[in-house]
């Protein structure tokens, strides 16, 4: 009993380290976010930086604090109201990832459609060939993308990554194990009462994976919405490139309107997260139809 | 409203290359309800399916209303289908699942409304109109399942083991609903079943299949009484008919000597049997529970009693005697239960009227003999044709000559198996 007791404290212990770990860096960016530019400084020192090197520097030792002398909005002040620059970054996030969001579900439901609706030995090779592909890290794909974008003639525009990004196998596979779950006889009963294909996809299955669908949005959203390497290589005008890259040059100026920016930033995923969360659970504990 | 032909029909699945339905033929009459029962893969629901245009034939045709639908789409051929899992649209309310179709159909809201309104007071839905089929019993989705077929007021309704999800109890009262239903509705019905009591209870005529051949097709009375191959007798009947072995045996008469005991066949079983010529060969008697009188008279000889099941009044007792073993029907009118204990013996004997002979390829040997009695009664004293009455039907008559006259004189409809087998065995005879 007593060791029972001993193991499962020391399993809870471990666990909270972790969960702490991983917690730790959101909570300090959300705390430090509010803190006035003199307690940044006196915490984190000056940043200075060498344009020539492209480096930044932090002049002081770094004292890590999680609770602020005093509660301030100054840095968001500056992020929303002084520099419009991070608001301007902030919308070229979204006009890059919504588009790749819905185009991207989109296709994936019609594709997924044509895999659950028509089964056969091609198809079978094609929807196999999707799972490979999706094992593959984007980052193998970024070359051919950037050679296929410079021919097309859109390097540089925000097609080179919307194209790539309408059509990933990912969304395809987990939409498509979803729908093949809808009873067989749910969409005979539709074809029977005089549904078209169309009505059939659009009456009877998008509802049916509406939970899958948003989980796979969701997923996609934030995988956009955290994008470095692809606006990089695919984007490089700087007046174009989503706010996840420029997070990563913001430390070059002050250090407390970069914890600002974060938080806006982390913002649309959480609020996604919070709408969604049902759908999310639904998608996940996908049951299929009614059975009697 | 409409019958359903179905000729020469068969289903190979091309992927697996597995013989689904083969060469079955049927005429299912207006307003008829027949029911395809038989055990898991015997083609059944297949056959089903290929009405519906859900699953493509083979080879044959499929006639509804005189149509030929092979190549017309299931939205087109205007049949309504309650599926075995009812196929509620989940996201939908009950008052849309039963809608849907009408929408579909583009007709007015109002007479939408009308129908939805009208189907659920006949199913006594009214109240569950606003739910979702998550919120409702498996009874309730039952009814909205056939709300919704009933709904469009299809030419042919197909019900695809709908009672199957259902408890004992709900089964039963869904039975009866059904049965009122089609009153109500009076339009063919073909169901399918795997449970003979469902099928006995529901269908005018009952069409067996075994592994995709027909075995038999009659009104429930004749597959009962008088089944055309021992498969049809061990299926159709609950608990099933008992076996045994035995030898038909002639001499100045006919006898069936079988365990310890000969049987001396009637006359009119000596006729028959003299008339074909039976030769003496091995074959099998089954007789029903039912018809197995039990008693304690050291007059019969006896068995051992296995198993005792209690139904109330009556007992079916499991015994076995002299290798095989057999159930009979025991009533307390009859007999004194408690005398039935596990392990007692038991004395057995059965009236030479109700066995049944079957030969050794497991046909009923005398199949031809009760045929007759369960001939359809149709009224077809209009319709009849001098010429056509005085005429003998041709032999060698095309299927479409055979429809034709069978829908005329309503002659019972070749059964495709047994056709087949008794042709060999009885070649018909050039005059």
């Amino acid at each position: 009993m007593r060791k029972k007791l001993i193991k499962k404290i020391s399993f809870t212990v471990i666990a909270g380290i972790f969960a702490i770990m991983f917690i730790l860096p959101t909570v300090l960016t959300i705390t430090n976010s509010f803190m006035t530019q003199t307690e940044i400084t006196a915490n984190y020192g000056k940043i200075f930086s060498n344009v020539k090197e492209k480096k930044s520097y932090i002049s002081d030792k770094i004292n890590l604090k999680f609770i602020p002398d005093k509660v301030s909005g100054s840095q968001y002040s500056s992020v929303l109201f002084k520099s419009p620059d991070y608001l301007f970054k902030f919308w070229n996030s979204v006009i890059l990832v919504v588009p790749i969001v819905i185009l991207q579900v989109s296709f994936a439901c019609l594709s997924a459609y044509g895999f659950t609706r028509w089964r056969g030995r091609v198809r079978d090779i094609i929807f196999f060939s999707y799972v490979i592909l999706m094992l593959m890290p984007y980052q193998v794909t970024l070359v051919p993308n950037f050679l296929v974008s410079e021919w097309l003639g859109i390097l540089n525009t925000r097609w080179a990554i919307i194209f790539p990004g309408m059509f990933t196998p990912f969304s395809v596979f987990l939409i498509t194990k979803f729908m093949r779950r809808i009873p067989k006889s749910l969409i005979e009963s539709a074809k029977l009462d005089g549904s078209s294909e169309w009505q059939i996809f659009k009456n009877i299955c998008l509802p049916q994976c509406k939970g899958a669908i948003f989980s796979t949005a969701m997923l996609v959203f934030v995988d956009y919405w955290n994008m470095v390497e692809q606006p990089v290589i695919l984007l490089p005008d700087a007046a174009k490139q989503p706010l996840s890259v420029y997070l990563s040059v913001i430390n070059s100026g002050e250090i407390g309107i970069a914890f600002a920016v974060a938080v806006i930033y982390m913002i649309p995923c959480l609020l996604l997260f919070l709408y969604g969360e049902e759908y999310l659970a639904e998608g996940i504990a996908y049951s299929g139809s009614v059975k009697g | 409203m409409a019958e359903v032909i179905l000729k020469n029909v068969k289903k190979v699945y091309e992927d697996s290359g597995v013989l689904a339905l083969s060469d079955f033929n049927i005429n299912i009459r207006d307003k008829e309800f027949v029911v395809l029962v038989g055990p898991s893969g015997c083609g059944k629901s297949t056959t089903l399916r290929m009405i519906a245009g859900l699953d493509e034939i083979t080879e044959g045709s499929i006639y509804i209303d005189g149509v030929l639908v092979n190549k017309v789409p299931p939205k087109d051929r205007d049949i309504a289908m309650v599926f075995q899992d009812y196929a509620l649209y989940p996201h939908m309310t009950v008052y849309d699942n039963i809608a849907y179709g009408l929408k579909l159909r583009k007709y007015p809201k109002r007479v939408i409304d009308e129908k939805v309104r009208e189907a659920a007071k006949i199913l006594d839905i009214e109240d569950l109109l606003k739910r979702k089929p998550k919120a409702l019993s498996g009874g309730q989705r039952q009814r909205v399942a056939i709300g919704r077929a009933i709904v469009r007021t299809p030419k042919v309704f197909l019900m695809d083991e709908p009672l199957s999800n259902l408890d004992a109890k709900l089964r039963n009262q869904m039975r009866a609903e059904i049965l009122k239903l089609r009153k109500k509705m009076q339009t063919t019905f073909v169901y399918v079943t795997h449970d003979q009591t469902e099928a006995m209870t529901l269908g005018d005529r009952i069409v067996i299949l075994k592994d995709g051949i027909t075995q038999q097709i009659g009104a429930p009375k004749e597959v009962f009484s008088n089944p055309a191959n021992i498969f049809v007798a061990g299926f159709i009947g609950t608990p099933q008919m008992n076996f045994f072995k035995g030898r038909l045996v002639k001499r100045d008469r006919y006898y069936i000597a079988t365990m310890d005991r000969e049987i001396a066949l009637s006359d009119e079983r000596q006729a028959f049997l003299r008339g074909k010529n039976t030769p003496p060969q091995d074959i099998t008697i089954g007789v029903r529970p039912e018809h197995m009188n039990v008693s304690k008279s050291e007059t019969y000889s006896g068995g051992t009693i296995d198993v005792v099941e209690m139904m109330g009044s009556s007992i079916y007792i499991h015994f076995n005697f002299m290798g095989n073993s057999a159930i009979a029907l025991a009533r307390d009118k009859d007999v004194d239960l408690s005398e039935f204990k596990a392990g007692n013996k038991v004395l057995f004997d059965f009236n030479e009227e109700n066995i049944h002979i079957f030969d050794e390829e497991g046909l009923n040997l005398e199949y031809e003999l009760h045929e007759e009695e369960f001939l359809p009664e149709i009224d077809n004293t209009e319709e009849k044709n001098e010429e056509e009455t005085e005429e003998n039907p041709n032999p060698k008559e095309t299927f479409e000559d055979e429809e034709a006259r069978y829908k005329k004189s309503g002659e019972k409809e070749k059964h495709s198996f047994i056709d087949y087998i008794m042709s060999k065995k009885n070649p018909p005879k050039d005059e």
